[in-house]
């Protein structure tokens, strides 16, 4: 396996899916770092990628508000799968170094071998789901008082 | 009446002889024990007496190996708490117990411990610290996992930080709505524990902090395999005499003024889903 | 037990070796169209030739046919009204001109005797005891009040309707508790038959004008106010609560329920407090505890919520302590089965009832 799939069968996000489908993923995937103060996306525009978090931290901004960060070994970007545009502004804090799938190649990846279409979207959909269940947690604003 | 029994309801007056304020709402003060000293475990708690307000239940937030300097951190949420907050060194305050049960820092000892608190939660966990602190080796790694509100509730900071340096704790803090001042992560606590990287067969989980956000980091904890009988969490309730007798603290048959307020999910579990019990 | 005949016009004779020594006695009389417990002095203050007319959300008062001084069923009060009082005062708190705090604790209690308790005021007492006496937890006021009690119980010769000591296991035998226990015989020559109880017992009909008399007076009138009993409380009821913790059926109840604590304060078991602060004109703080109850919405704030929010969430409480978790706490039940919940309920709500629907006994 090359060095790419290795670091991507490294990644939570991935560990655990076979040797093939890293390999197609390694496909579409490079190497990539940020600059403190980076812009990773923009919303509104294209969204043309998954970022996966090897190290650093990037912040999801609404504006001048930072939502969340996402950290090492977390992931970023899905809306390549859905409508296509990004949702938030992710700026780099400090340096960041990730790896970024190319949402197009995976795509028609995905769509070749339906077996990594179906394992890639489980992934994204637990992603998906656990931002849902802190989102869910946030939204009580429980250090607040006498809520 | 004997003195002993007496001893129950009354109170001992302790001066105060420091205050730091740690947050726009929440003050740490020291009062001197020295002529009745506090020998307490991490976890429990007294009954702190404004002259004239009342009494309210405090966790302990000092020191256990000295039980001449009772520490305690209060946040001003009502009609006791805002003048035990407004109190200045020189000022006598009213103190029964330690009252209640602490902390496994025992049962913990030969494993990693991971502490998750958020907000004031943080307060009844400090003692903690000092206990591992105290015997370092006994423990594996020390996971110190923080959220709060915002960057400027974070609460002892800075020495967290330096407890963390001097002792290795992995600590990580977190906000829930970062400002100009704030660079580290911003996210609810669970994620914290999400991403720390210990063996859950190994650690011991002890949390603090509102209800629910227990409820998530219990939840979170499960999933990633710490088993029921290692989770620890701290239960708050209304108290009005700490002793068992006036009825208030009850959750189904547990007294939390006696049998908590720490206690082990496993006998928390079957009653923390049913709503107003 | 010894057993002996005492005449009604030497009852007063007893009512005087009661407070020897300065002891306080407690006694029915009657106040505000109700039978309450208060101190008396002598037979002229006990509630002579009436009867009681109870129903859930009701009682009232009726003349007697004859001059029979026990002739009632229990009012609202209890001995807890004496042994735990509505309020106390624990102690008060001073300060002098440098800052010094001061906690100074209240005067001792009078020694007090009671007369005309029933075997469920008995079993309350010993309930109470397991709350307040525990191993390394004693009540000081409590404590003062209960030591070197004296008691003399009347046994029950009827029952009200809102009754259920039957099924309690709590009497209406008085077989325990007492030093004295009084059965007033109305047939034939009005007398009483006195049963010896204890040490304490014996020591206060010494001298007085008894014979020793072989009658089975008390178990008739036992079994003939036992017979009266419809209520039973279901006997799986413990369990059965617990299980219904999350069922619809208490808001069924709720619905009906004022959420007024009337039957806390009645309870004679009962015994949650409060604690409140006041500070006299000559700048003592006081602090002092006072019956509080559970269907209280304030009674389970915490940082301006109630954890019990619904009247629901508080019947359940109630009721579920008083009937399940009080065996854990205390190894007995909370419950007499007096029935004084169920008279004194507004809304007329019978716990037996409700136990019996809600834990699905049938």
């Amino acid at each position: 396996m090359s060095d790419l799939a290795n670091a991507l069968g490294a990644h939570p996000f991935l560990a655990g899916l076979s040797d093939v489908h890293l390999a197609e993923i390694a496909a579409c995937a490079s190497d990539v770092r940020f600059t403190s103060g980076q812009v990773v996306a923009k919303e509104g525009r294209p969204a043309d990628a998954t970022y996966i978090l090897r190290k650093g931290r990037v912040a999801l901004k609404a504006g001048p508000h930072v939502v969340e960060t996402v950290e090492d070994d977390e992931v970023l970007g899905w809306s390549w799968l859905f409508d296509g545009v990004w949702h938030v502004d992710a700026v780099a804090v400090g340096e960041v170094d990730a790896i970024r799938l190319d949402g197009a190649l995976l795509d028609a990846a995905m769509h070749r071998d339906a077996t990594l279409g179906h394992a890639l979207s489980r992934r994204i959909l637990l992603l998906v789901h656990r931002r849902l269940e802190r989102a869910r947690l946030r939204s009580l604003d429980v250090f607040g008082v006498a809520r | 009446m004997t003195a002993a029994a007496l001893d129950l309801w009354r109170p001992v007056p302790m001066p105060v002889v420091s205050k730091v304020q740690e947050t726009a709402d929440t003050v740490t003060i020291e009062l001197d024990a020295r002529d009745s000293p506090v020998r307490f475990a991490p976890g429990q708690f007294t009954m702190l007496y404004a002259f004239g307000h009342g009494e309210v239940p405090i966790s302990i937030s000092g020191d256990p190996a000295h039980p001449e300097r009772l520490v305690h951190t209060i946040r001003a949420v009502g009609r006791v708490t805002n003048p035990l907050v407004a109190v200045e060194p020189g000022q006598v305050l009213g103190v029964r117990g330690p009252f209640g049960t602490g902390w496994p820092v025992h049962d913990a000892e030969d494993g990693e411990v991971v502490v998750v608190a958020g907000g004031i939660g943080l307060a009844p966990v400090r003692p903690v610290f000092h206990a591992l602190a105290a015997h370092r080796e006994r423990y594996e790694r020390v996971w110190v996992l923080v959220g709060a509100r915002t960057p400027a509730d974070l609460l002892y900071r800075e020495e967290l930080e330096r407890f963390a340096g001097a002792h290795g704790f992995d600590l990580r803090l977190t906000v829930d709505h970062a400002d100009d001042t704030w660079d580290g992560p911003v996210g609810v606590v669970t994620r914290l524990l999400e991403a720390a990287d210990f063996d859950p067969s190994r650690a011991t989980l002890m949390t603090c902090g509102p209800e629910i956000m227990m409820r998530f980091v219990v939840r979170e904890a499960l999933r990633q395999g710490v088993p029921a009988e290692k989770i620890w969490l701290s239960m708050e309730r209304n108290m009005k005499c700490a002793i068992g007798l006036c009825g208030h603290c009850q959750w189904g048959a547990d007294f939390l003024c006696r049998t908590g307020p720490v206690m082990r999910w496993d006998h928390a579990m079957h009653r923390f889903d049913v709503g107003g019990l | 037990m010894s057993r002996y005949r005492l005449d009604p016009h030497d009852l007063d004779r007893l009512l005087e070796r009661l407070q020897e020594g300065g002891r306080v006695l407690i006694g029915p009389r009657l106040r505000d169209g109700a039978i309450v417990l208060d101190r008396i002095r002598s037979t002229a203050d006990l509630p002579r030739g009436l009867t009681t007319v109870t129903a859930p959300g009701r009682q009232h008062l009726l003349d007697r046919a004859d001059d029979a001084l026990f002739g009632y069923e229990v009012g609202p009060d209890a001995a807890k009204r004496w042994l735990h009082p509505p309020r106390v005062e624990l102690w008060r708190a001073r300060k002098d001109e440098g800052g010094e705090l001061f906690f100074e604790g209240t005067d001792e209690p009078p020694k007090y005797a009671f007369i005309g308790l029933r075997a469920c005021d008995l079993a309350a007492i010993g309930i109470q005891d397991a709350v307040f006496l525990r191993p390394g937890i004693t009540d000081p006021t409590y404590a003062a009040r209960r030591a070197d009690v004296r008691i003399v119980a009347v046994q029950c010769g009827a029952s009200a309707a809102t009754c259920f000591c039957a099924s309690m296991g709590t009497g209406p035998r008085v077989d325990r508790g007492a030093d004295l226990t009084l059965t007033e015989v109305l047939d034939g020559e009005p007398h009483f038959v006195v049963e010896v109880g204890s040490e304490e017992g014996e020591a206060l009909i010494e001298g007085l004008p008894v014979k020793p008399v072989a009658s089975t007076a008390p178990e008739e009138a036992a079994a003939r106010a036992a017979a009266h009993q419809e209520r039973q409380m279901p006997g799986d009821v413990r369990a059965s609560l617990l299980n219904a913790l999350e069922s619809p059926a208490w808001d069924d109840v709720a619905a009906r329920c004022l959420a007024c604590g009337n039957c806390t304060l009645v309870c004679p078991t009962c015994f949650c407090t409060t604690v409140e602060d006041t500070t006299t004109l000559a700048g003592d703080a006081v602090h002092a505890r006072r019956w509080d109850t559970c269907f209280d919405q304030g009674f389970t704030d915490l940082h301006g919520h109630a954890v019990r929010e619904g009247v629901a969430q508080r019947y359940r409480q109630w009721l579920t302590h008083k009937l399940s978790t009080w065996h854990d706490q205390f190894d007995t039940s909370g419950c007499v089965g007096c029935g004084r919940c169920i008279t004194w309920c507004p809304a007329g709500i019978d716990l037996v009832e409700e136990a019996r629907r809600i834990g699905g006994s049938g």
